[in-house]
């Protein structure tokens, strides 16, 4: 009868942890799947980024030159893009006046050299994203000529070379 | 016997171990220690699904004032104002625990939805940013922002952050029924006559 009472609390002790090791055992399983869902959403939304190649007024500070922390992650994105592909960045005008357009471009501009990105060959434009193109008269900067072919111009005609297409 | 061997070396360690916090074995036998955030949190959870929005507003509040920096009472007493139209005391609220924490993009992104529902647009916009800042890969507070956006009417921004986070024709049906909602807000007149 005592060696039955042991062996039942014996049991109960295994039921107990292996209880215990499931519960961590879910509970690391559930983290990897929130990773997961979490990278995947990254990626696509790295993706659409890239797609877009386009910063918007709301990627900078209200009536600021400067980006916002979002603003300044997507660049991120795109500079990591444009290291490696040459091509266009749209940085949309909406109601910014012109001084603080440009200096918004200039912003951006400066960004991608710290980031590493040969600005030469990059065309800031107030394009659309993806789109037909842009009036030639509106754009910013443009590629040196002698940048070696890899440029794309900013002309009608729309995505460039650079793998970035919608 | 097994269980008792287990959890005898623990207690007499810890009353064998000076460094250890008297305070704490204090309070632990005290029967008047004060339920702990948590406690308090799931008790509210409970009075929640059981309808007893008195009470469970009653915990919340004294979880936000014993635990100030436990944020999640007061995204539900937010959520709980909000459900009954207290729209500007869930305001308070989750500006009070902004103060506290001002990173935190879960109580940015119910701001801004609290903001977005007085048609403080603008500043809803404001918030969603911010938590989007915070998580980049998060989806929800980059829709949450195109909606501020199509409000505005700042269409083309609203449509490229829908499509960032939805197929493209989903993202189109839902720029349109925002650039609606807008129109509506900002020709009253001519939706009238329609």
């Amino acid at each position: 009868m005592r060696s039955l009472g042991m062996g039942i609390i014996c049991l109960a002790c295994v039921l107990l942890a292996g209880c215990e090791g499931e519960q961590a055992g879910n509970k690391a399983e559930k983290n990897l799947d929130v990773e997961l869902v979490n990278t995947v959403n990254n990626i696509q939304v790295e993706n659409a980024i890239i797609t877009q190649h386009t910063l918007y007024p709301y990627h900078f500070v209200t009536d600021g030159a400067g980006l916002n922390e979002l603003g300044q992650r997507d660049l991120t994105v795109l500079a990591r893009h444009f290291k490696e592909h040459s091509g266009v960045l749209n940085v949309r005008k909406g109601e910014a006046a012109a001084e603080l357009y440009s200096a918004r471009v200039a912003q951006v501009q400066s960004r991608l050299k710290e980031a590493g990105v040969d600005v030469g060959r990059v065309t800031i434009s107030d394009g659309m994203p993806g789109g037909p193109g842009m009036p030639s008269g509106r754009i910013v900067t443009t590629t040196p000529q002698t940048s070696g072919g890899s440029s794309t111009s900013g002309s009608k005609g729309g995505s460039s070379s650079g793998a970035i297409t919608r | 016997m097994l269980l008792c061997g287990c959890s005898q070396p623990s207690r007499s360690s810890r009353f064998n171990d000076t460094r250890l916090d008297k305070g704490l074995d204090a309070a632990e036998v005290r029967p008047d220690q004060p339920p702990s955030a948590k406690t308090l949190y799931s008790m509210a959870e409970i009075l929640a699904t059981q309808g007893k929005d008195t009470e469970c507003e009653f915990v919340l509040r004294r979880c936000v004032q014993e635990h100030p920096r436990f944020t999640p009472a007061y995204n539900s007493l937010a959520e709980l104002q909000m459900r009954q139209g207290r729209v500007h005391e869930a305001v308070a609220v989750l500006s009070q625990a902004l103060e506290i924490r001002p990173k935190d993009p879960v109580l940015l992104n119910n701001l801004g939805m609290c903001l977005l529902i007085r048609k403080e647009y603008g500043k809803a916009l404001d918030r969603f940013t911010q938590a989007g800042g915070l998580v980049p890969e998060s989806e929800k507070y980059r829709a949450n922002m195109a909606i501020a956006l199509g409000l505005l009417g700042r269409q083309e921004e609203s449509l490229a952050l829908l499509e960032q986070v939805l197929p493209k024709d989903k993202a189109g049906h839902n720029a349109e029924v925002l650039r609606k909602a807008w129109q509506r807000q900002a020709h009253p007149a001519a939706e009238v006559q329609r």
